[in-house]
């Protein structure tokens, strides 16, 4: 049993898993305040359980909001900090990208500051990377790629419908099929979280620096 | 046993204290040279720090000591938002991990109760009398308290711009001395030789006591810091002339003086409303040797105690925490959800 934890991005993502597949699942609204207590929103499925008797948990690591990314991987961290149950780091939009669009297309995900997080294709190097939004059109048209997953601003931010509709024209505008979806799927995190190695404690993707 | 964390700024703590208050174990990252290059506290280079020092931090706990904690206290306001949360979303972890109950505690009540603190060599019980006053000088803070209780405090006075330890970091940024301030200005300033023993001083530079007719019990130090740099630059705001480096000690021993001067007055008028026996002094600041010789002789002189938390406990830690923490317990004070308050003010 895994539990899985994602709060980069538009949706606080709290689950269990097993090897079959995701069995409880409870996704709020990233910033509303119900998902201010990762505690409350994790507790509930946890029931009893302690955190050893997990066999892991795997926790997105973004890249997304700074503050947001770390809310999930400080209550990761405090849960692993005996050292008995191992810690693994995923990147959220790999998790997404795993589920949408056959894990072989591009994923983006609103980077505020006129900027978008990118992720793939598939075997492209750096595998997740910041463009620019006003560079987004001739980067997806230069990767010739099929189609493009792209993940829905929080509604808490202001200029979510805009930032959105600029998305998806500069993947279109690049010949791309695209997909929207609200959040990183909790199958994408359990998928994603086999490939992972386990860590000492988890840091997340820092695509900016802090000044 | 009583753990708690402490990551409302740059500094990260984890404590344990025991039943009787002894400090059982303590940790302390400073980031202090993380931020030097920048001139000051960066916000989100401290919550990266933060949340890749707690785990490792906690790992080096003895375990056999773990085990035996009860309760767990974590700084939940106020303090820089992107910090707390990294240590409050770590203490909820730990708390379920550890299946005990966990506490947000306020950052400047764990201050205010450090001069409480035991000595671990030097243990007694100590009685807390209230009502009392409280002064908190630090580099975010220049606040007066009226503490009612365990859990009661009024806000009776508070700076109006500048903070007493933001004052001391910007003098030290314009003569050269680099960031933080307060410890490297004070031994300059200690250099000058005629200043009392009661942190008066009787030299050649002359600078206003800020709010002294203000009428109230709040505090101000922008005026102070604008006063200085005018010395400094020989009285003349515009002119790039300085004053030599030989002058910044008397300089620097009137500013202490000023700034003692400043926070007593405002104590004393206090003390005119809200008759106490105890005065305490905290925060960052409450390490300067000139503002404790100015209290201690006030104190002296009225027949007033005044405590000071021991060094170690006056910049941020996570000992105080836990001593407040095992305040709380005993109090039967119980735990109650909470989030990261930012702005959260004990006295308002």
């Amino acid at each position: 049993m895994h539990l899985l934890l994602d709060s980069s991005g538009a949706e606080l993502v709290c689950a269990l898993a097993d090897a079959e597949g995701v069995i409880a699942e409870n996704r709020l609204p990233a910033g509303s305040e119900a998902a201010r207590d990762i505690a409350a929103v994790a507790g509930p499925l946890l029931g009893e359980k302690l955190p050893r008797d997990l066999d892991g948990i795997v926790a997105g690591l973004g890249p997304g909001s700074f503050i947001g990314t770390r809310v999930a991987l400080s209550y990761a961290n405090g849960l692993g900090a005996r050292g008995d149950v191992p810690l693994l780091g995923v990147n959220s939009l790999a998790a997404t990208g795993s589920v949408f669009g056959g894990g072989r297309g591009v994923v983006l995900r609103d980077a505020r500051r006129g900027e978008v997080y990118c992720y793939g294709p598939a075997g492209h190097a750096p595998e997740c990377r910041l463009l620019a939004l006003a560079d987004l059109a001739a980067e997806l048209g230069r990767l010739l790629i099929g189609s493009v997953v792209i993940e829905q601003p929080s509604p808490h931010y202001p200029n979510a419908a805009k930032v959105l509709r600029a998305i998806m024209a500069a993947a279109t505008s690049a010949g791309a099929t695209t997909v929207e979806c609200s959040g990183v799927p909790a199958e994408g995190l359990r998928r994603a979280g086999q490939a992972a190695k386990p860590v000492d404690y988890l840091e997340p993707v820092y695509l900016r620096g802090f000044l | 046993m009583y753990a708690a964390i402490e990551t409302s700024f740059d500094e990260t703590g984890i404590a344990i204290c025991d039943p009787e208050g002894r400090m059982a174990a303590s940790l302390l990252a400073s980031q202090v040279e993380r931020h030097k290059p920048y001139g000051g506290c960066v916000p989100e280079l401290a919550a990266r720090t933060h949340l890749s020092d707690l785990p490792q931090m906690w790992r080096q706990l003895p375990p056999e000591l773990v085990q035996q904690v009860t309760h767990l206290g974590v700084t939940s306001g106020p303090g820089l938002p992107g910090c707390l949360l990294a240590g409050v979303n770590f203490a909820r972890g730990v708390a379920r991990a550890l299946r005990v109950p966990l506490f947000g505690l306020n950052h400047l009540a764990g201050h205010v109760f450090s001069a409480f603190i035991p000595e671990n060599s030097d243990y007694r019980v100590v009685t807390i009398p209230y009502p009392h006053l409280a002064l908190l000088v630090s580099g975010g803070h220049t606040e007066l308290f009226l503490v009612k209780s365990l859990t009661a405090m009024e806000l009776l006075g508070q700076t109006r711009d500048d903070a007493v330890g933001e004052l001391l970091d910007k003098i030290s940024a314009l003569l050269g001395y680099g960031y933080p301030g307060g410890a490297v200005l004070e031994l300059k300033a200690r250099e000058y030789p005629d200043i009392s023993d009661d942190a008066r001083y009787r030299g050649e530079f002359k600078l206003p006591v800020p709010m002294r007719d203000s009428g109230d019990l709040n505090f101000s130090y922008s005026g102070l810091k604008t006063a200085v740099l005018r010395e400094i630059r020989r009285g003349d705001l515009a002119s790039d002339t300085v004053i030599d480096a030989g002058q910044h000690p008397s300089l620097l021993a009137a500013l202490f003086s000023v700034v003692a001067e400043s926070l007593w007055i405002k104590v004393a008028a206090a003390l005119e409303q809200y008759p106490a026996e105890l005065v305490t002094v905290s925060g960052g600041v409450a390490i300067n040797g000139f503002i404790r010789a100015r209290f201690a002789a006030e104190g002296r002189a009225r027949g007033l105690e005044v405590r000071f938390p021991q060094p170690r406990h006056c910049l941020d830690n996570a000992e105080m925490i836990a001593w407040l923490l095992k305040l709380y317990v005993e109090a039967n004070v119980a735990p109650v959800p909470f989030d990261a308050h930012s702005n959260w003010n004990p006295g308002l």
